[in-house]
């Protein structure tokens, strides 16, 4: 009974979807206040709704109640608890039934907190809101519904993927999805200025603070599947370029741009129609996103929904919000006045560098993700485009961002002095030039640019800490004055500073790990011992063992290190018993310097040899650091709820030219 | 009941809370403008705010406040708010109206396209429970696997799957579950036969190494056994040992009496290993080539074809009716394709038939009842 209530909530939910699509909408043209009221209670209504519909479905997960076809078909009895209820968004139908409860979320967020909008405005954005809603709920109800009934019951399920059985890809998922649809609140108010044919000075109050939530959860989602990839895939790579990555990491790209360009609108009133441009591209990303990854079009191990129907569908929804939203775009954006002006060196002027150079990464992403397939579609050739091209495209577009980053946050707005700002990051610059050089002794080898790279990391991070020390007047101001400026600086100001400082991390990280990988392939008997990055792992044999849904073949390797024994490693092959399907378990040992990382193969010929890859990966942990600590400045700018205005500096030269 | 008590209940809320505002009189709706002006208020209190907690300085905060003053004239100067057109109650009442009957029965006529009502949730604690229909072979399997979770060292509960496995076709599970009943409850004749058994139809005919382990210990025990000495020889067989496995056929077909129902079996792999083009590889069961067959096949020729082999079986049983394996399968094959009251005639007349052993009766019976045969 409870599936089937949960069932009605979520038919309920696509008629309340389309009645607040209607009548606030209707409402706000006309400007009646009551039926634009109306608005409020339907987006918690769907919320509520919803909810429901979720908390069902997650019951008969968790019963393994296999009269749910869903169930049947993704879950088994023995599987553990936390990947029964990981399984209701590890299937195609439940993931679509969790991105619309968040996309309902949202919409709730938004009526329950945006007292501050004008009227109309709040009307119209939840009407759009509702449209996005609508769409998904009709393409589940009518593609994939998650609560289809089998009678008889089968008496097992069939399991999840065992390949998805693993905490840090269980739990990506919800992140993933909050970022896609975040970018939805961002595209709505978009959508209605456009339809307003105004935009209000509560718009970017309101878009900023939601997109960088987006944001925040689309940079940790992603980061736990590079890190899922990293220690389940057993390649020892943590980025494969692969088509569902790219398909999250261009909406976080584009999103990246709208964060900052939502900035100087909110700041300055500046780049507004820009800024409503980057609003509907970033969520048609995620949109296509969504698209690439359950339409099958691309095989990768993320394809679970190889489905033509569903596939024509969602491209039919793509379609029409990209496309309607960029008409819309088309024929309203000339009516919209521009706003602030300012000189091309400025801090508007180096975000708008950053969105620029921001835009064109998407770009080549989007290029090298969709020419294979259209190629193929055209001229029925196949062709991969792999890492090589995205290295060279994605990677020298990189450079003069990071190396632009540092000035951002020191030039003032409106008009500022490169040279000035240059003076000040002096320290970040020789420090950034003195760690290239340490990296270059110590390594002494890997490709000639990779300490460049290490030093482009270093002044980002330095350049980081050089204007926190500047803001607070560190060395230049008593102690006392010194503390009180740290108090007093700013929430939003560290949420930058940590999240800045957190790009080049990563990009130590990056560089390091890709320059400095150190790899061996060979076969192993057990006492014989490879060394690799300054370890020694003696191979000590296989044993079987049995896990609760799955039988594995443990190989333990002993780790020392100048003669001293650190650790022992266990990597092994796991084979599951429902659905029967091998996986791999690499054995890393963590350090600052870097992992060691060991996987075991298969057995060669007579049964005591083993296929072994052993891998060092210098610095590795710092990508996922980097990424954590990007995370964590998101959210303390965010508590930051204080307006933010940006105090230009008296104009002392040249007259500023326009914006847009 | 209570079921449509409950959805009419949420619908009727929603519905109240989604359309009460139509009805609701309001006062002004305040317009852009205003809530613009707000916000540039806002925003002149945090430069303040700024100021004097030294976040800008006195300049910044000067040059900011101008900008957002200019904003606020230039806001001013602009107000071009449409005026309020409001609907009247002549529209609003019916669509109240409208909204009010369309969210429930629209959603209730959907729901009755794609709900399935009445049908209960089965969750697994339930059904272990045995509320349900105990009698069905997968509510019997599932029981007795979640016994098995809870008590690996259970020899006797392997030993009752085991067979039910086989019966279902899941070979590598019969496989796994006779080796446990072997671990736990030692060898015998019957569990190292069923083992092999089991590894032999899980690797598609193929003899795997463990399969002839057992055979072997079977013949050390009893020489005399036939079964695992068929198997045997056909492993030579494959192994490519021709000779070898034409010897031991021959010398099987040579103690076999008239009667002996393996005969033909031996005759055919003789005449196969002498001459392997003239014959077609005889073979247990369906070959490769007939489920390819049946897999091409419409539901209906399927049918048909199952059918046929059913039959097949029966009259060879009515005929020789000293085939404990042959009763089994056809007493499963009934049971698999529905026909509860054939499969109930198929264990009384293989009583009948097998008249005299009283092992091979017992395990018709067991096997009949894992089946949930007559039940």
């Amino acid at each position: 009974m409870i599936v089937e209530f949960g069932h009605f909530a979520l038919i309920l939910a696509v008629m309340v979807a389309a009645f607040q699509m209607i009548v606030p909408f209707a409402g706000a043209r006309r400007r009646d206040v009551r039926m634009m009221n109306t608005a409020e209670p339907a987006a918690i209504s769907q919320l509520i709704l919803l909810a429901i519909a979720f908390v069902a479905l997650m019951h008969a997960y968790v019963t393994s109640d296999f009269s749910v076809a869903n169930v049947a078909a993704n879950s088994h009895s023995t599987k553990p608890m936390i990947y029964k209820i990981s399984g209701v968004w590890g299937n195609h139908e439940g993931s679509m039934l969790l991105w619309v409860l968040i996309l309902a979320l949202f919409g709730a967020a938004v009526a329950l907190f945006g007292n501050n909008l004008p009227p109309t405005l709040k009307a119209t954005v939840l009407a759009v809101q509702a449209s996005v809603a609508l769409a998904f709920l009709l393409f589940i109800v009518m593609t994939s519904d998650p609560f289809l009934r089998l009678d008889p019951a089968p008496a097992d399920g069939r399991g999840l993927n065992p390949i998805l059985q693993d905490p840090a890809l269980a739990f990506h998922p919800p992140f993933l999805y909050i970022g896609y649809v975040g970018f939805s609140i961002a595209f709505s108010f978009a959508i209605a200025a456009l339809i307003e044919g105004r935009i209000d000075a509560a718009w970017a109050r309101w878009v900023r603070p939601w997109t960088l939530a987006a944001w925040m959860f689309l940079t940790i989602g992603i980061a736990m599947g590079s890190w899922w990839a990293y220690y389940e895939l057993g390649w020892g790579g943590w980025w494969f370029w692969d088509p569902v990555e790219n398909a999250s990491f261009m909406p976080w790209l584009a999103g990246t741009a709208l964060l900052h360009s939502a900035l100087v609108m909110e700041k300055r009133e500046a780049l507004k129609v820009w800024t409503v441009l980057l609003a509907i591209l970033t969520f048609s990303l995620s949109l296509m996103g969504a698209f690439i990854v359950r339409s099958g079009v691309l095989t990768s191990v993320h394809s679970f929904a190889v489905d033509p129907e569903r596939g024509v569908f969602i491209l039919g929804i793509l379609v029409l919000f990209t496309g309607g939203g960029l008409a819309l775009f088309a024929t309203r954006a000339h009516e919209m006045r521009t706003g602030g002006l300012f000189q091309p060196i400025s801090r508007e002027g180096t975000l708008v560098f950053n969105n620029l150079l921001l835009v064109t990464a998407t770009a080549t992403v989007l290029i090298g993700t969709l020419y294979p397939l259209v190629l193929e579609g055209v001229t029925g050739e196949k062709i991969s485009v792999g890492p090589p091209f995205f290295n060279m495209t994605f990677g020298p577009l990189m450079i003069p961002l990071l190396l632009a980053l540092p000035y951002g946050p020191l030039l003032a707005w409106k008009r500022g002095d490169l040279v000035g700002v240059t003076q000040r990051l002096v320290f970040a610059i020789a420090g950034a030039l003195l760690l290239a050089a340490l990296a270059y002794a110590a390594f002494n080898r890997g490709p000639s640019l990779a300490p460049f790279g290490i030093a482009l990391g270093a002044f980002v991070m330095l350049g980081a800490i050089t204007e926190w020390a500047l803001r607070v007047k560190l060395g230049s101001a008593p102690s006392d004055e010194v503390i009180r400026r740290a108090k007093n600086l700013p929430r939003s100001q560290y949420g930058t500073l940590l999240a800045h400082f957190g790009v080049g991390l990563m990009v130590i990280g990056i560089v390091g790990t890709t320059a400095y990988q150190e790899e061996r392939i060979l076969l192993m008997k057990p006492g014989e011992t490879v060394t690799v990055g300054g370890y020694d792992a003696t191979f000590k044999g296989v044993k079987a063992e049995k896990g609760p849904n799955y039988m594995e073949d443990i190989a333990s390797f002993e780790i020392t290190r100048g003669g001293e024994v650190l650790t022992t490693l266990l990597p092994s092959k796991r084979l599951y018993d429902a659905p029967p399907q091998p996986t791999t378990e690499s054995g890393i040992l963590a350090s600052w310097r870097g992992d060691l990382y060991v996987v075991i193969g298969d057995p060669q010929g007579d049964t005591t040899a083993y296929a072994v890859r052993a891998y060092f990966n210098p610095l590795v942990r710092f990508i996922w650091l980097g990424a954590l600590i990007m995370f964590i400045g998101g959210g303390i700018s965010l508590t930051d709820r204080r307006l933010r205005v940006g105090a230009p500096v008296k104009s002392r030269r040249a007259a500023p030219v326009p914006a847009e | 009941m209570v079921f449509w008590i409950l959805i009419a209940l949420l619908a009727a809320a929603v519905t109240y809370a989604v359309t009460r505002p139509l009805l609701q009189p309001v006062s002004d709706a305040g317009n852009a403008s205003d809530a613009d002006i707000a916000v540039y208020k806002d925003q002149l209190a945090e430069i303040d705010a700024d100021e004097a907690r030294g976040a800008i300085s006195k300049i910044e905060a000067g040059a900011a406040r101008t900008e957002v003053q200019r904003r606020v004239l230039r806001q001013a100067g602009s107000v071009r708010d449409e005026p309020a057109a409001p609907v009247s109650d002549r529209i609003l009442n019916p669509l109240h109206m409208t909204a009010t009957l369309v969210l429930p029965l629209a959603s209730l006529a959907l729901y009755m396209m794609f709900g399935a009502p009445g049908l209960p949730g089965v969750p697994l604690a339930e059904r272990l429970a045995g509320n349900l229909d105990a009698t069905k072979t997968e509510d019997m399997v599932a029981k007795v696997e979640a016994r098995l979770r809870q008590k690996p060292d259970d020899g006797t509960g392997w030993e009752v799957i085991a067979p039910v496995y086989m019966a279902q076709g899941r070979y590598a599970d019969a496989a796994t579950a006779f080796a446990n009943a072997l671990r736990y409850l030692g060898e015998s004749p019957r569990r190292l036969l069923g083992f092999a058994d089991a590894r032999i139809r899980a690797a598609d005919g193929l003899v795997p190494d463990d399969a002839r382990k057992a055979l072997r210990t079977v013949i050390e025990a009893d020489p005399k056994r036939v079964e695992p000495r068929i198997w045997l020889a056909l492993a030579k067989e494959q192994d490519g040992k021709k000779d070898e496995a034409l010897a031991d056929f021959k010398a099987l077909l040579a103690e076999a009496g008239d009667d002996a129902p393996w005969r033909g079996v031996v005759q055919d792999r003789i005449a196969y290993i002498e001459n392997p083009n003239a014959v077609r590889p005889p073979h247990k069961g369906p070959t490769a080539e007939q489920v390819a067959k049946a897999e091409a096949m419409s539901p209906d020729e399927r049918a048909a074809m199952i059918d046929r082999m059913v039959s097949g079986l029966a009259d060879k049983l009515k005929t020789n009716g000293r085939d404990k394996d042959g009763w089994q399968r056809l007493i499963q094959a009934y049971q698999m394709l529905g026909r509860k009251d054939d499969a109930v005639q198929a264990v009384a007349n293989a009583k009948t038939a097998l008249a005299g052993d009283d092992v091979a009766i017992k395990q018709v019976e067991d096997f009949a009842k894992a089946l949930g045969v007559g039940g």
